[in-house]
């Protein structure tokens, strides 16, 4: 099954904070493969703004960083699921995502170990149980 | 290769360790290799889990990505103080800070690294709103009477779930007191969405509110969700509501009434359930009266009406306004402007605001570009003040006499519970001259008058 994926990137790293971030890497993914990818500059900054933004590149899931109230409300209000706290570099994740290995500790942010039971985005049963 | 871990002194550490302000220390991979206790506080974070992180993935402030004021300090070599900015802690909670940031080096003058300290401003900036509560919600600053009037009544519009229409000139902050209302009801924790309905054409209108199906016109390759799918639960405004079309108008009027919609190109109806504020800068009622506007639709509208006074019958607000734009700009320029003087003070006093407030804030935000003082003076502000800018001293005296006059006169008025006779005699003035310098210097008073005892529930 086809999948619109979105990291937003900083350095080749997942970008610390999604507020405040500016490069999104897109990727269709099906089954346990990448099909294609592109990056793409965001122009809002603004929450809803944002989120559209990603809806119209029909993302569907989002792993990002750090991520504020406003803009996962906003993000979720699209049903885009949120996978947040994420941090490491860009490959390495999207290599574990694919392999549903992303919530194995090594990518967690910081002081975030203990977010994991946060129920995330519309139809989702947690972050920790999502299908590929 | 990673740098060896900063060593500091042992009373170094103690001192680190005592103070209140968040400390971390970065190598030059920009790995934190030292984290103080009251970092650990602020951020939620355990030093344990800190340490040889990278420092963004740590502090996760909103300008590491774009601003790293730390990285401008390991660039140039100078450091910062007070660069205002927010950081997200895992509960996605926003906390403002204030960070300053410098170069670290060895006992040999070698750069080692680089410190950042950085202070919890949450607090402060909770007093400061506490502080200001009498005339401020939200973002809404005021000491005119009308305004309080309004703003009393805000929290009670915002319980009841009703919709609500709120009028005023362009500028007035209709889009603010929407914003205020949804922040202050139970649908705070769903969106507020805010969508400019002249600006569009109806079926682009259509489609942004509604949404549509694939395939319902050439380009529609997915489903798209319009607005009110996106506010499902939370507040839509619909803003200059005088301008939609009457076609459009009807579409309007079903949502109201059957609390549903149909999306371009679907079968079936959706249900939604957001709450509707809708703004006009045209006075809806001589709409109707000419034919314009749909009678039924104004009356779903106007289940509450909110009516903005335009700046120029606010006049006492302009300070205050300032002061806040200038707190604004400040924080967003990263600038230390304190204050404006009293010469372009008296020019803003005498302005009558065609744009309203937005007029006030833009003049503000000019000035910051052509000020690089600590305050704001005559020069900096805009062209099109000069006339008002050339005014004789006398006329300056007059309209800054007035602003005093009428606040005196306030505060006296608000001391007595708004007992006229007691204030004029807190004034020292005859009851009648007092009514005849409300009148003269346009203050609105609210209606109760302080000689009666408020009623109580029936």
């Amino acid at each position: 099954m086809r999948q619109t994926l979105a990291i937003p990137v900083f350095r080749d790293r997942v970008s610390p904070l999604f507020d405040a971030s500016q490069v999104v890497l897109i990727l269709q993914i099906e089954g346990d493969h990448e099909v294609s990818r592109q990056e793409v500059q965001l122009q809002s900054q603004l929450p809803l703004m944002r989120a559209r933004e990603l809806a119209g590149y029909g993302v569907e899931v989002l792993i990002c960083g750090a991520i504020s109230r406003p803009y996962s409300l906003a993000l979720e209000s699209l049903g885009i699921r949120i996978l947040p706290f994420i941090a490491g570099e860009v490959q390495s994740v999207i290599f574990s995502y694919l392999q549903k290995q992303i919530f194995s500790t090594p990518f967690f942010m910081p002081g975030c170990k203990h977010r994991r039971r946060r129920h995330r985005g519309r139809g989702s049963v947690g972050i920790y149980h999502q299908s590929l | 290769m990673r740098d060896k871990p900063i060593k500091l002194p042992d009373f170094a550490n103690v001192i680190l360790e005592s103070i209140s302000d968040g400390v971390f220390t970065v190598d030059h991979q920009w790995c934190i290799t030292s984290f103080n206790r009251a970092a650990e506080r602020i951020t939620g974070i355990p030093r344990r889990e800190a340490i040889g992180k990278q420092c963004c993935e740590v502090f996760r402030a909103n300008m590491c990505e774009t601003d790293c004021a730390l990285r401008r300090t390991m660039q140039q070599g100078i450091s910062f103080v007070d660069t205002a900015t927010y950081i997200v802690n895992s509960e996605q909670k926003r906390i403002p800070v204030i960070v300053c940031t410098s170069i670290l080096r060895d006992e040999k003058g070698q750069i080692i690294g680089g410190v950042e300290t950085f202070r919890d401003m949450s607090l402060i900036e909770e007093l400061r709103r506490e502080l200001d509560g009498r005339y401020r919600i939200g973002d809404i600053v005021s000491r005119s009477a009308e305004m309080e009037k309004i703003l009393q009544l805000l929290p009670r519009i915002a319980e009841s779930d009703s919709t609500v229409l709120i009028q005023g000139e362009t500028g007035t902050g209709k889009e603010l007191i929407a914003r205020a209302i949804h922040d202050a009801s139970p649908r705070n924790e769903k969106p507020f969405i805010a969508i400019n309905c002249g600006a569009l054409p109806d079926t682009l209108l259509e489609a942004e509110l509604f949404g549509y199906k694939a395939g319902a016109f050439t380009d529609a390759k997915r489903d798209k969700p319009g607005l009110f799918a996106a506010a499902e639960g939370g507040t839509i405004f619909l803003d200059e509501i005088g301008n939609v079309s009457p076609a459009f108008q009807v579409r309007l009027l079903r949502v109201l009434q059957e609390r549903t919609y149909t999306p371009l190109g679907a079968t079936a109806a959706v249900h939604t359930d957001v709450r509707i504020l809708a703004a006009a800068n045209k006075d809806l009622h001589k709409l109707v009266q000419e034919g314009k506007f749909r009678e039924d639709l104004y009356y779903r509208i106007n289940v509450i009406k909110v009516d903005l006074p335009p700046l120029r019958e606010r006049k006492i607000d302009i300070p205050i306004l300032v002061d806040h734009f200038i707190h604004k700009f400040n924080q967003l320029k990263n600038r230390s402007v304190s204050r404006i003087t009293p010469e372009a003070l008296d020019i803003l006093l005498a302005f009558d605001y065609p744009g309203n407030i937005r007029e006030l804030e833009n003049i503000i935000e000019h000035s910051f570009i052509l000020c690089n003082k600590e305050e704001i003076d005559s020069e900096c502000l805009p062209e099109n003040l000069q006339p008002a800018k050339r005014r004789s001293p006398a006329n300056r005296i007059a309209a800054r006499r007035q602003t005093a006059e009428a606040q005196t006169i306030l505060d006296a008025l608000r001391n007595n519970n708004y007992n006229r006779l007691a204030a004029s005699r807190e004034l020292g003035i005859d009851k009648s001259t007092l009514f005849r310098k409300i009148k003269s210097l346009g203050i609105v008073l609210p209606e109760i008058d302080g000689r009666c005892k408020p009623s109580g529930p029936k």
